[in-house]
């Protein structure tokens, strides 16, 4: 029971780390919290749905048109309502993600309607027997989907010229700007990088939660707790916070009534805010009031 | 002297009689739409307090609502109070429950506390929903009819003038509160804290009563919503409704209070002008709710973009240069 528990957790919180991943990247490269990137999830699985409905592909051919798509859905976002925004104080720009985000939402209901989806997946079907536990293949999936993703970051914020502006600019603004780095480009790519990762957390999630308007905001809700509980604006504490409070949430719901499970991200959010508020792995900061 | 005296007493008694004959004049659909402008411009009002003025990201105020109307709720069923009572009294309901999300959210500024009031909002949603033996979950909650000295006032008619004196005494409260020195020593929170802090504002304190001013006007509104809708369901207190609200405030433009009576008549204005024309564009069988979240999350992105200050702020500015233009080309 409580391996298949732990399971479960890891793949849960593998998509609380990639969307918690998204949130952090974008929050270091601009200083803003992207409010619609539980939608950039959200739309994402309903692209790839739309793929494997008008294109026969097989599932994980047609997630790569998705994620590209997912990308540049993303690059518009960021054209359109960002951009003119940069510069400006905190809460136009958190407005205006916000104004996205419910944009998305009706969009998505326009489209595609309010009831529940289901998106097909072969995995869903086949278990993995480990003993006496089962292991479902789609929970397998999007471990080893958010670990590949994980190297592949890794690797590209080491190895690439873009991957260590991206990190200049997160750590010096002005600096990075004085350096030659063109910080509009490199916040294109940002935010075209974390609408590829949202769209991994939700076509690997889709299978297994049914696609709904709603899902993508509950994930945000849960990504930033995690992003919180790591130490918002530390990548490996977000990716860490994920991994922590999937197996937590998960774990919390074997054993507790469903609307506990579903309180535990809010719960977390609010314990790690009041009693540590630089999270596990955050440094502390001297902010104004 | 005296007669400029005069003549605002006449613009006021004037301006009083008119208001007060408007139900005659319009059917009742019209004065519905009227009540619940009404009900909003006082939650606006509130939330303009705290998000205008006070500079607090906070978007519970439709949580602060559904406390307000579940507290004047199971006060008229429970202990059977008269609505006129209960309604100010749900102000206060709202005021003490909110201490829970004040008290943490003390710690919290700009994208934290955002956060966090959403989550407020989607927990407080799940236990009004699961607390049925309380308030009635998803079933709703049923209130009697109001009644003022054994009259009953229960139709849109009668209720129009409870949400008229409401109405005003809110506003003439809140520009009052403004001009006193806690209602200054809010403002300077919003402008700067450090600011204020070095010019001796308690900023801990301000800020709890910032977020108590806010709970009353939006306790207040989600109590006169509850006595008149006379059934409540989580449904009615949504996040779509919360964003709504927030789309009230830019449109009359943010921290001005008479702003909120332009916000709270659009809010009611534009799911029915949507629902007009919808039929006409898109079909009758696409849903509102998508509509209208499509409609007002482009309009947030539209004003936080090119009208930094407020939708009616930048009406101002157009005017003022419009009539400069015209003064330069004579």
């Amino acid at each position: 029971m409580l391996i298949q528990l732990l399971v479960s957790g890891l793949a849960l919180g593998s998509v609380y780390a990639l969307v918690a991943l998204a949130l952090v990247l974008i929050y270091k490269g601009a200083r803003l919290l992207n409010l619609a990137q539980g939608e950039l999830v959200t739309i994402a699985a309903y692209f790839s749905l739309a793929i494997l409905q008008q294109i026969k592909l097989p599932y994980l051919v047609a997630m790569i048109p998705a994620i590209l798509l997912a990308g540049v859905f993303a690059l518009i976002v960021e054209r359109i309502v960002i951009r003119p925004l940069i510069g400006s104080e905190e809460w136009p720009i958190l407005l205006a993600t916000w104004g996205v985000s419910i944009t998305i939402r009706g969009i998505i209901g326009l489209l595609w309607g309010h009831e529940p989806r289901p998106l097909p997946s072969p995995f869903t079907s086949q278990h993995l027997r480990l003993g006496a536990y089962f292991i479902s293949g789609q929970e397998l999936v999007i471990i080893i989907a958010s670990l590949l993703m994980l190297l592949v970051f890794y690797l590209f914020f080491r190895r690439t010229k873009t991957g260590l502006a991206m990190q200049l600019i997160a750590d010096n603004h002005t600096g990075a700007l004085l350096c030659g780095i063109s910080v509009n480009r490199i916040n294109g790519i940002t935010w075209i990088i974390s609408g590829m990762v949202a769209a991994v957390a939700g076509i690997t999630i889709g299978p297994i939660f049914f696609l709904h308007v709603e899902v993508g905001f509950g994930l945000l809700l849960s990504a930033f707790s995690a992003a919180v509980l790591g130490g918002f604006g530390s990548i490996i504490g977000a990716i860490l916070g994920g991994y922590l409070l999937g197996v937590i949430q998960t774990v919390t719901g074997g054993y507790m009534p469903t609307a506990i499970k579903n309180s535990v991200p809010f719960a977390i959010l609010i314990l790690v805010l009041v009693i540590r508020p630089r999270g596990l792995f955050g440094k502390a900061l001297v902010e104004k009031k | 002297m005296m007669q400029a005296e005069n003549k605002k007493l006449v613009i006021y008694i004037s301006l009083a009689i008119l208001l007060m004959m408007i139900p005659w004049f319009i059917g009742n659909y019209l004065t519905y739409l009227f009540n619940l402008s009404g009900i909003y411009i006082i939650a606006i009002l509130g939330l303009n307090i705290l998000m205008g003025l006070g500079g607090q990201m906070f978007f519970g105020g439709v949580a602060l609502m559904a406390l307000g109307a579940y507290g004047a709720g199971s006060l008229t069923n429970l202990l059977h109070i008269p609505f006129y009572i209960s309604i100010p009294l749900s102000g206060f309901v709202a005021c003490l429950l909110s201490l829970i999300i004040t008290i943490p959210a003390l710690r919290l500024r700009g994208l934290y506390l955002a956060m966090v009031s959403v989550g407020f909002h989607l927990i407080l949603e799940q236990i009004i929903g699961g607390w049925e033996s309380f308030t009635g979950g998803y079933n709703g909650l049923s209130l009697p009819k109001a009644s003022l000295a054994g009259i009953q006032v229960a139709s849109d008619r009668a209720f129009y003038y409870v949400v008229l004196v409401t109405v005003i005494l809110c506003l003439w409260s809140a520009t009052n509160l403004m001009k006193m020195r806690v209602g200054r020593a809010i403002w300077s929170l919003g402008q700067d804290p450090i600011v204020s802090s070095v010019l001796g504002v308690h900023v801990t304190f301000y800020k709890i009563v910032a977020f108590m001013v806010c709970a009353f006007y939006c306790g207040v509104s989600g109590g006169l919503m509850a006595h008149y809708l006379r059934f409540i369901t989580p449904d009615h207190f949504t996040m779509i409704l919360a964003i709504m609200l927030l789309v009230g405030m830019i449109i009359g433009g943010w921290g001005s209070l008479k702003g909120s009576i332009a916000g709270g008549f659009f809010v009611t204005i534009l799911p029915e002008a949507i629902g007009l024309f919808k039929d006409y564009f898109l079909g009758a069988a696409t849903a509102l709710y998508d509509v209208q979240a499509t409609i007002s999350g482009i309009i947030i992105i539209i004003v936080v973009i090119f009208m930094p200050k407020g939708f009616a702020e930048w009406v101002k500015d157009l005017i003022f240069k419009w009539s400069y233009d015209q003064r330069g080309r004579r």
